[in-house]
């Protein structure tokens, strides 16, 4: 109980002090002094003023809705795609060696790079965002579930084969459950890319969305705009990362494996 | 010659991988240059493989000859890895240093946690504008997005780290006698290293990945700005064969890194990436 209370105290202090030292030089005396318009240093009231004008606009709300549609449906696809082929080039080793030259050829391509690429193939629409998440995360979820797979303990497929288990319910009930961890923590990493995607994206290819409102905070130099745009992104991010974190939790909680340096 | 198990794998892995290899390329060269010889546009299926979209290797190879006689590929590599390596350099000095004063010092985590654990889901590039706003479109603002992005990367693992000695060591170290800064140079820090290795991969690599995004958005030079270039230029050519050469800077980066930091680790028992 008492480290509670601490940590709520040292929360207020660490960020009290930051929206100190942001509030002095976000006066118009002082931001004037490095910057000809106060829309680029606002002060933190601004930011407030800018969220109300948003929300009650709807802006905010249709930018959350367009971001979150493209990345879950992104996602989604990708997660799909990349845990299936990932088990199969798992579970199956000539598929494995066939695949693997194109795995390794493409990975090192980050999937930030295509952006340009899919925007000469399928225009600046939501295909294009989407596909680009897609292939983003199937990429780090292939590579995290064939990890998985490849590192279950061969002991665990040994004594199951010994007990008389045929393929499918090895796979089922042993190479598959070994494996969460890795499939869930390449989730977890597979969020980050998305996010990271949907921003630039939105950025490059200007558009609807939280990183378009990113965008237009800088063109109409309007750094309240941007902030709700960042700090819209960050609360979603998290929302999302915690969400995984209980899954993992709860699919894998009957696991003994260390993960409190892996939940990081 | 007596065949062990690893060896048939080995050859396996080789042939397999080989003979898909070869047929893929093989298969692409072909089907990209369909259009020199049938009406492409009619066929619904293979008009996918249209020269505007899918570039025939002998443009690749081109198009790549060309970028390196004129020097633009040598200049625009050299450009962004300018910009990366001042900025992991000095992302990666504040990731580690405050990763370990944070594992060191309960008080110094207690402060500074909540702050981390806020620009820690935010992807570096939402705030590629703010700094441009900030700092203007010159170099500044890309070395900073790739410092903060290095520091937030390299910080995490490398707290993990310190807090991963396992405490033996430290009692026994303690109980003979062992004084602070002993304790740290001898035990804390070489226990951290493997992970903070980790997070120095890891960040080389997301490193490139954020500042060909930058460059996407907001540069004149580099990498990054020659598929912006290509793109604006509709040349498929251009923007495939810069792609690839990320591909290939990524890959270079993420292998001499791994062989470096062996190298320097190799005093330590099996703790391989």
């Amino acid at each position: 109980m008492r480290e509670e209370k601490n940590q709520l105290y040292y929360f207020l202090i660490s960020y009290g002090i930051v929206i100190a030292l942001y509030s002095f030089v976000s006066l118009p005396q002082v931001s004037t002094f490095f910057y000809p318009r106060p829309e680029i240093l606002p002060p933190i009231t601004w930011f407030f003023k800018k969220v109300y004008q948003v929300s009650t606009s709807g802006l905010l709300f249709r930018s959350i809705g367009i971001s979150l549609l493209r990345m879950v449906s992104g996602y989604v696809m990708g997660a799909v795609i990349g845990v299936s082929v990932g088990l199969l080039m798992g579970w199956s080793r000539k598929v494995d060696y066939t695949l693997n030259p194109l795995v390794q050829f493409i990975r090192p391509i980050p999937a930030l790079a295509l952006i340009p690429l899919f925007i000469l193939w399928f225009g600046i629409g939501e295909i294009t965002k989407i596909l680009l998440i897609a292939e983003g995360v199937a990429f780090v979820t292939l590579i995290s579930t064939y990890e998985g797979i490849k590192n279950v303990p061969t002991v665990y497929i040994e004594a199951a084969r010994c007990l008389g288990a045929n393929e499918r319910l090895l796979l089922q009930k042993i190479m598959i459950p070994a494996s969460f961890p890795y499939i869930i923590s390449g989730f977890r990493v597979a969020l980050a890319t998305a996010w990271a995607i949907i921003v630039a994206a939105e950025i490059v290819a200007s558009d609807k969305g939280l990183g378009y409102l990113i965008l237009a905070g800088s063109h109409h130099v309007d750094a309240s705009l941007i902030y709700v745009g960042i700090i819209g992104i960050g609360v979603l991010a998290y929302a999302f990362d915690k969400f995984i974190r209980w899954i993992d939790v709860t699919l894998t909680g009957w696991m003994e494996v260390e993960r409190e340096e892996a939940q990081q | 010659m007596l065949k062990t198990k690893k060896s048939i794998t080995l050859h396996s892995q080789v042939k397999y991988g080989l003979i898909s290899l070869i047929v893929a390329i093989l298969l692409y060269t072909v089907l990209t240059n369909l259009h020199l010889y049938i009406e492409v546009k009619s066929i619904p299926i293979l008009s996918v493989f249209r020269p505007q979209y899918v570039p025939p290797p002998q443009r690749i190879w081109d198009k790549t000859l060309e970028l390196i006689s004129t020097g633009r590929l040598w200049q625009n590599i050299l450009i962004s890895l300018l910009r990366i390596l001042i900025g992991y350099g000095c992302g990666a000095a504040i990731g580690v240093s405050i990763g370990l004063l944070m594992g060191s010092y309960r008080k110094v985590d207690l402060y500074l946690d909540p702050l981390v654990q806020f620009l820690r889901p935010i992807p570096p590039l939402a705030f590629v504008t703010l700094f441009i706003l900030w700092l203007g479109i010159g170099e500044i603002s890309k070395i900073l997005i790739i410092v903060e992005t290095t520091a937030v990367v390299t910080l995490i693992p490398t707290y993990q780290g310190v807090k991963s000695v396992p405490k033996i060591y430290l009692d026994a170290a303690r109980s003979l006698g062992a004084d602070k800064g002993l304790i740290f140079r001898k035990i804390i820090f070489p226990s951290a290293v493997p992970y903070i290795v980790t997070g120095l991969r890891l960040s080389l690599g997301i490193s490139w990945a954020v500042i060909v995004a930058a460059e996407y958005i907001a540069a004149f030079r580099g990498l990054g700005y020659q598929v912006i270039y290509y793109q604006r230029l509709m040349s498929i050519d251009g923007v495939v064969v810069s792609i690839i050469w990320i591909g290939i800077m990524v890959y270079l980066s993420d292998n001499l890194s791994r062989l470096a930091f062996n190298h320097v680790t190799r005093w330590m028992e099996k703790q391989r990436v």
